[in-house]
């Protein structure tokens, strides 16, 4: 049970959104990172069949694309922004997603309840969905996405604005439901595929520009990265030497986490290297990108990533 | 599992609003247009008040309504026409009018000035000072000048004029007026109007009774106003259907849904057919059984399948090609645009209809026939009507099955909805 994409293309008119990616995704949770733009949700969108590709091949446990009637039948999908017909009710709703998935009344009515109580939504079958918050949204979208046992599932974003609390529960009930299938993970929230995926693939502007396990991204920038305290007057031309990962305020002061390739100075201290570090390295290192514009991606990242 | 999305579908229509416009509009419009004419007609009798009016045939007849409402239009300049089936009111200019002039002097033989005094002397005599005015108990004003007394406008067509000269002369005018006037095709033999005589209301109410069961004729009325409605109503049900999913945002979880789009497309177009249906049905067989009760009593047989045939072969195709239209230009748009559209070809079709008001049916949309009876006209006419049905429900069919294939391709990210094209483009052209 895999995907395997081949050279994968995709534009929007002149905008190429994804350009010769090939990944091949064994089961288990599988996690999609980049930055807001970077084409996670296109090539989403593509395995799951909702946008069809310029160019390349891609099979889903052995099933070509093409055969969208057959994808659909083992693909689960949770866009997003989950949403449902406002007036319905939770029970409803999950009822009508069954009869569109194809499953009969007698296995609707067996199957609803177990998922509902498994995203922890039993006592909310009779509150109309537009009654939810957006954590309960987000689990009916769970359910409804694995309401037809799945092989595949492929969750878009799924944390994004979530409380902490329900984005643990989150995160562990996606852990959960893997053990069984692939789960595909799309984010740009760090965090979420710290805590929950050990293959990752990494995209930037259509391309993939990592693709293996979260230890080997980390080795990558083990032994470079440094906490060091400075003046705060002192941090702008910091800033230009080094790939800043991280700053504490203290007072005049500012703690700083940083990666270097040799101690920076005498009063820096080497630290154990965090998945945020490599994909910052990573980002700055084989992407290009300058320094500031890296650090205000990754900033954005722990406001919305961090417990 | 069509069955069970059928079912699904017709109880989220239920919960739609628009679903309770289109049934409040459809019961106000059965209440108030098609009870009053449901009065079933009573036997006539020798020596009743009057017998109604009907359309005169006779060329004479014609001629002298037609100068009369000439005169009328001219003195005014204000010419009632129906270019392309729209209402306009036509002011002509200085030499049109003197045109129209030139045809009065060929068909009354009189110059205007003498026209224009004829008019003085008809209606000074309704003129008279207050006091001679007088009402009656029950509130009605009595003109001084009796029935009798009334002097008619005295101006006639000229007898060296015939009837095909006549027709030569309207048809110049209706081109001066710019077309569709009161002077061209069924707007100018419907000009004249006389009194029914007792033999017509006999011939009539026979002709209804045993030609038609009485239920047959009435039917034709019945769907006469309601499929006026059925025509256009249907639509924003089916606009409000077809942007609920991109309304609500999930659209994406429909589309990556294991059911075919053949079964999505069909299980909510039917659903929404038959719902629309559903009412019309009951009113159809709540005056049948109203016709059952008289019939029973009077010892007259009658058609009781006559309003749901008619219905189902006559209204039925309005509310597939009004919701198919609906479904395909909101796949297409993904905007309410279906409903300029229908609207659009509704207002040309009833307009456009009013020529074929009491039947002869046409190849419109709207299948017109506002007369009691007229049988022979239906009879006449019956298979243009058969084609014009059958055409339509084809025509509906053919939209849904494109539908289906718009929605197939959509679901597969092969065809975007024109709307996001162009915003596309748009975004395109600021970058």
């Amino acid at each position: 049970m895999n995907i395997k994409i081949e050279d994968l293309n995709k534009s929007y008119g002149k905008k190429q959104a994804l350009s010769g990616v090939s990944l091949t995704i064994e089961q288990g949770m599988f996690g999609l990172l980049g930055r807001n733009g970077a084409g996670k949700t296109t090539l989403m969108k593509v395995l799951a069949s909702l946008l069809a590709p310029n160019s390349g091949k891609v099979e889903v446990c052995d099933v070509p694309l093409t055969h969208a009637s057959e994808i659909r039948k083992m693909t689960g999908y949770l866009p997003q922004e989950f949403s449902m017909y406002p007036n319905m009710t939770v029970y409803e709703a999950m009822d009508y997603l069954g009869v569109l998935s194809g499953i009969e009344k007698s296995e609707r009515k067996k199957r609803i309840p177990i998922l509902l109580k498994k995203v922890n939504l039993e006592q909310k079958t009779k509150t109309k969905v537009k009654s939810l918050s957006g954590g309960m949204k987000r689990r009916l979208g769970i359910a409804q996405a694995i309401l037809h046992d799945p092989k595949v599932l492929i969750v878009d974003e799924p944390t994004a604005g979530l409380d902490p609390e329900e984005r643990v529960r989150f995160r562990n009930l996606l852990c959960e439901i893997a053990q069984e299938r692939i789960v595909i993970l799309s984010t740009h929230i760090i965090g979420d595929i710290e805590a929950t995926c050990e293959n990752i693939a990494i995209l930037d502007t259509g391309k993939l520009i990592y693709n293996g396990t979260v230890t080997a991204l980390v080795e990558q920038v083990e032994g470079k990265v440094y906490s060091l305290e400075v003046e705060k007057k002192d941090l702008a031309a910091l800033k230009t030497k080094y790939l800043i990962t991280g700053t504490l305020a203290l007072g005049n002061h500012v703690n700083v986490r940083l990666i270097s390739e040799e101690k920076p100075s005498s009063k820096a201290e080497a630290s154990k290297a965090s998945v945020e570090d490599a994909y910052m390295y990573l980002m700055h290192h084989f992407a290009g990108y300058n320094l500031e514009t890296i650090e205000s991606a990754c900033s954005f990242g722990r406001e919305r990533g961090e417990d | 599992m069509f069955l069970q999305l059928f079912l699904k579908e017709c109880k989220y229509l239920l919960h739609s609003l628009t679903f309770y416009l289109y049934l409040a509009c459809v019961i106000f419009m059965y209440v108030s247009q098609v009870l009053p004419e449901m009065k079933i007609i009573e036997e006539p009798k020798v020596g009743q008040e009057d017998y109604g009016m009907k359309y005169s045939k006779d060329q004479n007849d014609i001629r002298k309504a037609a100068v009369e409402t000439l005169i009328r239009e001219y003195t005014a300049n204000s010419y009632t026409a129906y270019p392309f089936g729209f209402y306009k009111r036509v002011i002509l200019n200085e030499m049109k009018q003197n045109q129209v002039q030139d045809i009065l002097l060929k068909l009354t033989g009189l110059r205007i000035e003498e026209i224009n005094e004829k008019i003085e002397a008809y209606i000074s005599q309704f003129n008279q000072n207050e006091e001679g005015y007088s009402i009656d108990e029950e509130g009605n004003i009595i003109s001084p000048v009796t029935e009798e007394d009334t002097v008619e406008l005295d101006i006639q067509v000229v007898d060296t004029i015939t009837y095909e000269n006549f027709l030569e002369l309207m048809e110049d005018l209706n081109n001066i007026i710019g077309g569709g006037s009161n002077y061209t095709g069924v707007f100018l033999s419907n000009l004249a109007m006389e009194p029914r005589t007792y033999e017509d209301a006999r011939n009539e109410y026979h002709e209804i009774i045993e030609k038609d069961k009485m239920t047959g004729a009435y039917a034709r009325v019945f769907c006469d106003y309601i499929g006026i409605f059925l025509a256009i109503l249907p639509v924003f049900v089916a606009v409000t259907m077809g942007l609920r999913d991109k309304k609500s945002k999930c659209k994406e979880l429909v589309y990556v849904s294991n059911t075919s789009s053949k079964v999505i497309v069909l299980s909510r177009y039917l659903a929404m057919v038959v719902m629309m249906f559903l009412p019309i049905l009951i009113f159809a067989l709540e005056i049948t059984f109203e016709f059952i009760m008289f019939g029973r009593d009077r010892g007259i047989a009658i058609d009781s399948f006559a309003f749901v045939k008619y219905s189902t072969t006559w209204l039925l195709p309005n509310i597939l090609v009004a919701t198919s239209v609906g479904i395909f230009c909101t796949e297409i748009f993904e905007s309410a645009v279906a409903i300029a559209v229908q609207g659009l070809w509704w207002i040309i079709s009833l307009f456009h209809g009013m020529q074929y008001i009491n039947g002869g049916y046409s190849n419109l949309l709207l299948i017109r026939h506002n007369e009691l009876g007229n049988y022979d006209v239906y009879q006449k006419y019956l298979n243009t009507l058969i084609v014009n049905r059958v055409g339509y429900t084809a025509l509906a069919l053919a939209l849904v099955g494109v539908t289906v294939i718009i929605y197939e391709e959509k679901r597969k990210g092969k065809f975007h909805a024109v709307r996001t094209i162009l915003s596309n483009r748009k975004s395109k052209c600021k970058a």
